[in-house]
């Protein structure tokens, strides 16, 4: 087999790991089902030219790979103007109007997985992570100073470490309990 | 910057969130390197987000699969094309640059030589001007010490007087007594005998005071002798090595009287 072979089938394997959260972050990013398709494919073609370049040790290959996604899901955007027509976007629109039903990831409900972060922090996860904005973007849009983006942004990044550090540790315990029960 | 203002300046965060430049993520690099308990931090905010994505994912199409594996593999043939296309004249082009690259090593090396040893030697031609020059300024400090310390003979009250042996003169002593100064130039003086030396005397009250030591007298040497104020004559004699306390009159050479 080929190097070109087998670096086809790691890139096809990172697919079926990450094709998901990677579309989610997509779609919620150019809010268009047949646009978001199409950066699917080109986020795995970057990753598939550019692999040789990721480096572990810096950054996760997910982090790495979101990287590639969102940038070009914003080069999408900016190229369509969409983002002008959707830059008060919200996950329910979103929900309603963007993605069909059979598309649609039982888990989705970033509220859901989000309620342990308040207004303001969630607000600026939506508008950053799954919305592609910059944090000077954030600021004029939500007319706050950049200070307070930055700072939103810390506390919103710790909330959710202890959601899903401290839930992971749970689940860990609740076996762990199971197994000496049994 | 400090770890407080790398914290405060919002980089790490702006990084997990893939919003930074390629400039950014450098910088980033470094100060995790610099910091290594930050890393602690990053690791968990990519945990949480990557957790939070895979909790908020939407399933693509399930034929994107199939799509993605046709442009891999147009790409695929397309590269290989492209890299069998170039790979002819590449190795032919590496050659000529690896030729050129190696001219201009070895041009660079002998330049880089020659420039070093160049450099070697006007260190050392300089290290050497430096030391001659130590050399003459010492030597012009010496005599200008021994110009100032006998410029006294040139004056107009300094008495000249003259040693003679059988006759013939053997040196010269000024005395200058405004200034207090006494010297003794050496014009024609023979080497004493073996194990012996000159010693020079002054009588003062009766009382033969030295003067100094001639171990091996020179021609034209000047010596500064202690002026002796009141001196009656000055006297030469011959003694044992490292002079004597007392003068042997029984080996007097010369005597004048001042």
């Amino acid at each position: 087999m080929g190097i070109e072979k087998k670096l086809e089938e790691e890139i096809i394997n990172l697919y079926d790991q990450y094709n998901n959260a990677l579309y989610g972050i997509i779609l919620r990013i150019v809010k268009d089902q047949h646009v978001a398709e199409e950066v699917l494919q080109d986020t795995f073609v970057k990753i598939w030219q550019n692999l040789d370049h990721y480096q572990a040790s810096k950054a996760s290959i997910f982090t790495w790979m979101s990287k590639i996604a969102r940038n070009l899901s914003i080069n999408a955007v900016q190229s369509k103007a969409v983002k002008k027509a959707g830059f008060t976007f919200g996950i329910d629109q979103l929900k309603e109007d963007n993605i069909a039903e059979n598309n649609i990831n039982e888990n989705f409900d970033l509220r859901t997985h989000i309620n342990i972060l308040n207004h303001d922090q969630k607000q600026i996860i939506e508008l950053v992570y799954f919305n592609g904005f910059t944090h000077q973007e954030t600021h004029q849009h939500l007319g706050i100073p950049l200070g307070t983006v930055k700072s939103r942004i810390k506390l919103a990044l710790n909330s959710l470490s202890h959601l899903f550090v401290v839930s992971d540790s749970t689940k860990f315990l609740t076996f762990f309990l199971l197994i000496q029960w049994q | 910057m400090t770890k407080e203002e790398f914290i405060n300046s919002g980089l790490l965060e702006e990084f997990v969130l893939g919003l930074t430049t390629e400039h950014q993520d450098k910088l980033v690099m470094e100060h995790l390197d610099l910091y290594p308990d930050l890393c602690q931090q990053l690791k968990k905010w990519e945990f949480s987000l990557e957790e939070l994505a895979r909790k908020n994912a939407i399933a693509p199409p399930s034929d994107l699969k199939n799509r993605l594996q046709q442009k891999l593999d147009l790409h695929d043939n397309n590269s290989a094309k492209t890299l069998k296309k170039t790979s002819n004249s590449s190795i032919i082009n590496r050659k000529f640059w690896l030729n050129v690259a190696a001219t201009y090593l070895v041009a660079a090396t002998f330049g880089l030589l020659y420039f070093a040893y160049q450099n070697n030697q006007l260190s050392k031609q300089s290290e050497q001007l430096v030391l001659e020059n130590a050399k003459l300024s010492a030597e012009k400090n010496d005599l200008e010490s021994v110009s100032r310390k006998f410029s006294f003979v040139k004056e107009v009250d300094t008495q000249v007087l003259q040693f003679n042996v059988e006759n013939k003169p053997i040196g010269t002593v000024f005395i200058n007594h405004s200034l207090q100064k006494t010297s003794f130039k050496i014009t024609n003086l023979a080497q004493p005998p073996a194990q012996k030396v000159y010693q020079m005397w002054a009588d003062v009250d009766g009382e033969m005071v030295n003067v100094g030591v001639i171990e091996s007298p020179q021609n034209g040497d000047l010596i500064n002798l202690p002026y002796m104020k009141n001196a009656t004559s000055l006297n030469i004699t011959i003694e044992p090595q490292g002079g004597s306390q007392t003068a042997t009159v029984a080996n007097l050479v010369a005597s004048i009287a001042i």
